[in-house]
């Protein structure tokens, strides 16, 4: 899951250099919603991630 | 896009792939392995990363400039967080200091300074001007440059954490 937060980023730079403005600017605030989540689920111990 | 903000841009991302290339050299050289809470500070960076890729390939653009600070923000708190955890007196900080400070340390500095900078271009950016893009054969190389590095973070933690969050 972790991963895919680059994957997606990767996939947003690619979309930025073939002139895919709004697809890359959607998969960066997909990623940065999923590393959002990610973090909320450590702090409210949700995901029980021992960091 | 003026020359000195287009120069701004292409500097961020190499500035910032130096320090994503220095930290796989902390993790590949010293095997210290990144932790969740660095992971997610790297997604920052890229973040930031693909924000001034966008004001290079599409012009600058307000936009553009609050993707890099919705960025900074994540990558900020994360690191505030990371510090929080390791700052009462007689708990061991985490990884090894670079110039006496840790390196989730230097990376709440960088996204502060990162903030810093959109502020002073939006206060500088006139308004009604999204300028045009640019394309030469640094922004290619620094384009180029931040794809590898995004590629070799995703590889690099799906054979660390493959389908986790990491940590579990």
């Amino acid at each position: 899951m972790m991963a895919a937060l680059f994957v997606v980023l990767t996939l947003s730079m690619m979309a930025a250099f073939y002139h895919y403005r709004n697809t890359a600017i959607a998969l960066v605030l997909t990623s940065l919603l999923l590393a959002t989540l990610i973090f909320w689920g450590h702090a409210t111990d949700e995901l029980k991630i021992n960091w | 896009m003026p020359r000195i903000e287009t120069l701004l841009n292409v500097l961020i991302i190499y500035i910032l792939a130096a320090i994503l290339l220095a930290a796989f050299g902390v993790q590949l050289f010293l095997n210290e392995k990144p932790c969740p809470l660095c992971l997610l500070q790297r997604v920052g960076m890229l973040g930031i990363a693909a924000g001034a890729l966008l004001n290079l390939n599409f012009g600058s653009s307000p936009s553009h400039y609050g993707i890099i600070l919705l960025s900074s923000l994540m990558g900020g708190i994360v690191a505030l967080r990371q510090i929080a955890l390791h700052i009462c007196p007689g708990s061991p900080s985490f990884g090894i200091p670079v110039l006496g400070l840790s390196l989730y340390t230097w990376s709440f500095f960088i996204f502060v300074c990162t903030i810093a900078w959109v502020a002073l271009n939006l206060f500088t950016m006139k308004p009604n001007s999204e300028t045009a893009p640019v394309n030469d054969k640094w922004v290619n190389s620094a384009f180029l440059l931040i794809l590898l590095i995004t590629v070799a973070n995703a590889f690099s933690t799906f054979q660390q954490c493959r389908l986790s969050t990491c940590g579990e």
